[in-house]
């Protein structure tokens, strides 16, 4: 009977032993194949295709022609923009934004353009930060939204786009410094830091 | 009776130490893995049509690094996996992952990092280092020399803020956080 007993024990404790080593092998090689199988790579030939957006390029967006499919409007902002400086008529303007559950609009001189959340960076919350507008190169959408940051220790703003979902190559700045405010407010703009009043 | 007892025993301790020192190899699957999740482009640098199938590559070397600082001082965690085919490798935040094949690199040895380019994209890197500064040497080909040297002081902050130990499987080329 202790013979047996015996004999039970030593068995049972080495095909624990073994079992153990199968389940450590499996674990130790099954790793790569199981993780990192089944994903679709777009391919390139150079950096240069990949840093002109060859999926993403700008250019060749369809912007929503309308807000049908952008759900509720939550709320809407004016708030004041600048053309581009190089251009010929360099002017302070007004942006009025509409900002919907699923969506965004911008309307600028009487032009107004549509911009879904999926392609936008962030959506713009009430209060968290203002949705503003800046020069554009995507087709039918001379403006596109952007959102406003004042750098640390200088006098000059940056408008920075938002439309551009992880492709920070084409996201596009407007360095808007201390005389633009003063040429708006000789325009007769008034407003609160970027808020019109 | 004693012999195969023996080898079984042999068995187990063969096995149990082919997982020792994986926890680099883990942690870089991990953080891979994320990183595809989240990722918004995958980019598979090549002179092929064929589409990639990492199932049917063959990984050999794990990395995790830290990247130059940029203008602001802030260097990013790289994870990468050398394959005999070619290099894969991730920055953290980038909502990118990368895949060089081998004819698309200068070279596919060393220890792996990743440099920004001017385009905010990624390049693969190589880091040599003397122990007070790190120098990294981009890999890709078809693209103009590029070179950052690194002093590893600015890179402390950004391990004390990843709360990582010095381990030289871990981050090979950071000093040790006293």
């Amino acid at each position: 009977m202790s013979y047996f007993f015996y004999y039970m024990c030593k068995k049972f404790l080495l095909t624990g032993l073994v079992m153990a080593a199968v389940c450590c092998l499996l674990s130790c090689n099954g790793g790569q194949d199981k993780v990192l199988s089944q994903v679709q790579f777009e391919n390139y030939r150079s950096i240069k295709e990949v840093a002109e957006g060859k999926s993403l390029d700008r250019t060749k967006f369809v912007l929503p022609k309308d807000d049908s499919a952008f759900g509720k409007k939550l709320y809407s902002e004016k708030t004041i923009c600048f053309t581009d400086v190089t251009s010929s008529q360099f002017g302070a303007r007004t942006c009025t934004a509409d900002i919907y559950e699923n969506g965004v609009s911008i309307e600028v001189e009487g032009h107004k353009s549509y911009f879904d959340a999926a392609g936008m960076d962030m959506m713009p919350k009430e209060g968290e930060f203002t949705l503003t507008a800046m020069p554009s190169d995507i087709p039918n959408a001379p403006w596109q939204p952007a959102v406003i940051i004042l750098e640390d220790e200088t006098d000059f703003w940056i408008y920075t786009s938002l439309y551009n979902k992880g492709d920070g190559a084409h996201q596009r700045t407007q360095r808007v410094e201390g005389w633009y405010w003063e040429y708006a407010k000789r325009q007769g703009y008034k407003y609160k830091v970027l808020i019109l009043n | 009776m004693i012999m195969k007892n023996a080898l079984y025993l042999l068995v187990v301790i063969f096995c149990l130490s082919g997982c020792q020192n994986t926890s680099t190899k883990e942690y870089v699957i991990d953080k891979v893995n994320n990183d595809l999740a989240k990722a918004v482009r995958l980019i598979y640098m090549t002179d092929t049509d064929n589409s990639l199938d990492l199932s049917k590559c063959h990984p050999i070397d794990y990395f995790r690094t830290l990247t130059p600082p940029d203008d602001f001082g802030d260097a990013y965690e790289c994870v990468a996996i050398r394959y005999q085919e070619g290099l894969l490798f991730s920055v953290d935040g980038s909502l990118a992952v990368y895949f060089f094949d081998n004819d698309k690199l200068t070279k596919n040895y060393g220890i792996i990092s990743a440099v920004p380019t001017k385009d905010n994209y990624w390049l693969p890197a190589i880091i040599t280092s003397d122990g007070r500064s790190a120098g990294y040497e981009c890999i890709a080909n078809g693209t103009n020399p590029l070179y950052f040297i690194v002093g590893l002081e600015q890179q402390r902050q950004k391990l004390i803020e990843m709360k990582v130990a010095f381990d030289p499987y871990a981050l090979p080329l950071v000093e040790p956080i006293k």
